[in-house]
């Protein structure tokens, strides 16, 4: 350290604000040079001597400002006292006790929001889908009503579709009763003890359990009497729901032709059309609507159906026809 | 953390959230120092008392604009200076031009001799030496408040020792205090 730095440096030396380097550099040159020891000296000791006596303030003067202080902020231009209610919220919300607690309540927030039964901690759930989708299904409710009222073709049996444009169709001595996806693929309910076969298969046709009940409805329609038709309808609507369309259409067709002139034929007349349709053999499936426009209880579903033909897509390919006979 | 140990500018802070009290807090640390900066500056009690209190409110009136990177006491000195400032343009001070009296009269104590030699300070030197010695001011808060570099500062405090020390070389107390 030179002269001019000392000199440069000897107030910040006084007051203490220089580092501990640049201090003791100081001093190795005030202890070689007479004239900064000297310069040094004459400061401190002016310094030393030159202290002013304090005087305290007023003694209300912390009073008297306080009480001017509170009349100040009312008189505050708004801004400023918007700008200073902000900064208290602003206060507020960097608290950490207040951020921490935001944060818990949004923990708590969040997971009752997406709170979810995780699939593995609950029994797996089978459930398994028969049949064709319920858009494609037919909605034809076979139901048994044992009406022989004079003028039915057969046991009263009558057929009806809840999807029939035409309601009157619907009605008459038809029951409409749960249709036969209604009833679901429940639980396997034993067949009733006291019922005849057929009100057994049908039972089981209602419960969803479509094999068994085709079994059934084979077994009696081979047997013959009064119920053959309807047993083999009921089979091949069984074999429809459980199989989907493809192998249905022939045995709609096999009772179309074994029951002529029958309720049991007509009806298999319409779902075999339906099904042809759904399989895109549009031109079997409008041969099968004609074939229905002369008879009084399908005519009007049979045009309906017509003119939808008229208006269809394009047909689908087949592939995408077939219903998934069993899914998980 | 004990009272004494919460900064300034913590203490600001919570005063603008509306903590009155330390609003409080700060009057009791700084008047004293405000009080005597402003007694010597106008050399009257009354003065003093008044300008210290509008010291004090002017912080809060600018307690909105408060800048957190000046320190507080860096804040309230520039306000005090520019009242001083204020009260020497309605009635010029005659240390503005007087000359240091080159001896102290006969009778008179050191401590007298002291404050009158303050009080014929030129006003820069006056201002830099009581921000030094009554406000505690380091010489760069010095700097800012005087709105001056950091060397004219120290050239200002130079030669207000030096003429201080014109002052109390006269006395014995300071041949003492230099061995």
């Amino acid at each position: 350290m030179n002269s001019d730095k000392f000199d440069r440096i000897v107030l910040d030396l006084l007051y203490g604000e220089l580092d501990e380097l640049t201090t003791a550099a100081a001093r190795r040159h005030m202890d070689q040079s007479a004239r900064a020891r000297d310069i040094f000296a004459h400061f401190k000791a002016t310094r030393q001597l030159s202290v002013l006596p304090t005087h305290a303030p007023p003694p209300d003067f912390e009073v008297a400002l306080m009480e001017r202080e509170r009349r100040a902020l009312a008189e505050l231009p708004l801004h400023l006292r918007a700008g200073r209610l902000v900064s208290m919220l602003a206060g507020y919300a960097m608290r950490p006790q207040l951020i921490m607690g935001a944060l818990l309540l949004l923990m708590i927030g969040s997971s009752l929001v997406f709170l979810r039964a995780r699939p593995g901690q609950h029994s797996a759930v089978q459930v398994t889908e028969r049949g064709a989708p319920e858009a494609e299904a037919d909605a034809v409710l076979p139901v048994v009503e044992r009406n022989d009222a004079p003028g039915e073709p057969s046991s009263g049996l009558s057929w009806a579709a809840s999807s029939d444009p035409d309601p009157a169709a619907a009605t008459g001595s038809v029951t409409l009763a749960a249709t036969a996806g209604g009833a679901g693929p429940g639980l396997p309910v034993p067949a009733a003890e006291g019922l005849d076969p057929f009100d057994q298969a049908l039972a089981l046709y209602r419960d969803g359990h479509y094999l068994d009940a085709q079994r059934g409805f084979e077994r009696i329609s081979r047997a013959g009497g009064r119920r053959a038709g309807e047993a083999a309808l009921y089979a091949a609507q069984s074999l429809r729901s459980a199989s989907g369309c493809a192998p249905a259409v022939g045995r709609f067709e096999r009772v179309r032709l074994d029951f002529p002139g029958s309720s049991w034929a007509y009806e298999a007349a319409w779902r075999g059309a339906k099904c042809l349709q759904q399989l895109g053999d549009v031109e079997g499936a409008r041969q099968s609507y004609e074939s229905l426009l002369q008879v009084s209880s399908h005519a009007t579903r049979a045009r309906g159906a017509l003119a939808n033909l008229g208006t269809a897509a394009a047909p689908l390919p087949r592939a995408t026809r077939e219903p998934t006979a069993a899914r998980k | 953390m004990s009272v004494g140990d919460v900064s300034d500018e913590t203490l600001m802070l919570r005063y603008q959230r509306g903590d009155r009290s330390a609003f409080g807090q700060l009057v009791r640390r700084h008047q004293v120092a405000v009080y005597n900066f402003l007694l010597r500056q106008l050399g009257s009690v009354l003065a003093a008392d008044e300008l210290a209190q509008e010291v004090f409110l002017g912080v809060v009136r600018e307690g909105g604009r408060f800048n957190y990177e000046t320190p507080f006491s860096t804040r309230l000195f520039s306000i005090a200076c520019r009242l001083v400032q204020r009260e020497r343009s309605r009635s010029p001070q005659p240390g503005e031009t007087a000359a240091l009296p080159d001896a102290a009269p006969r009778g008179d104590t050191l401590e007298n001799s002291i404050e009158r030699a303050v009080d014929a300070l030129p006003a820069a030197e006056k201002d830099v030496f009581l921000l030094r010695e009554v406000a505690d001011l380091p010489f760069a808060e010095i700097a800012r408040v005087t709105q001056r570099t950091e060397t004219a500062v120290k050239i200002q405090m130079q030669h207000a020792l030096q003429r201080l020390r014109l002052t109390l070389q006269q006395f014995d107390e300071y041949r003492r205090a230099l061995r």
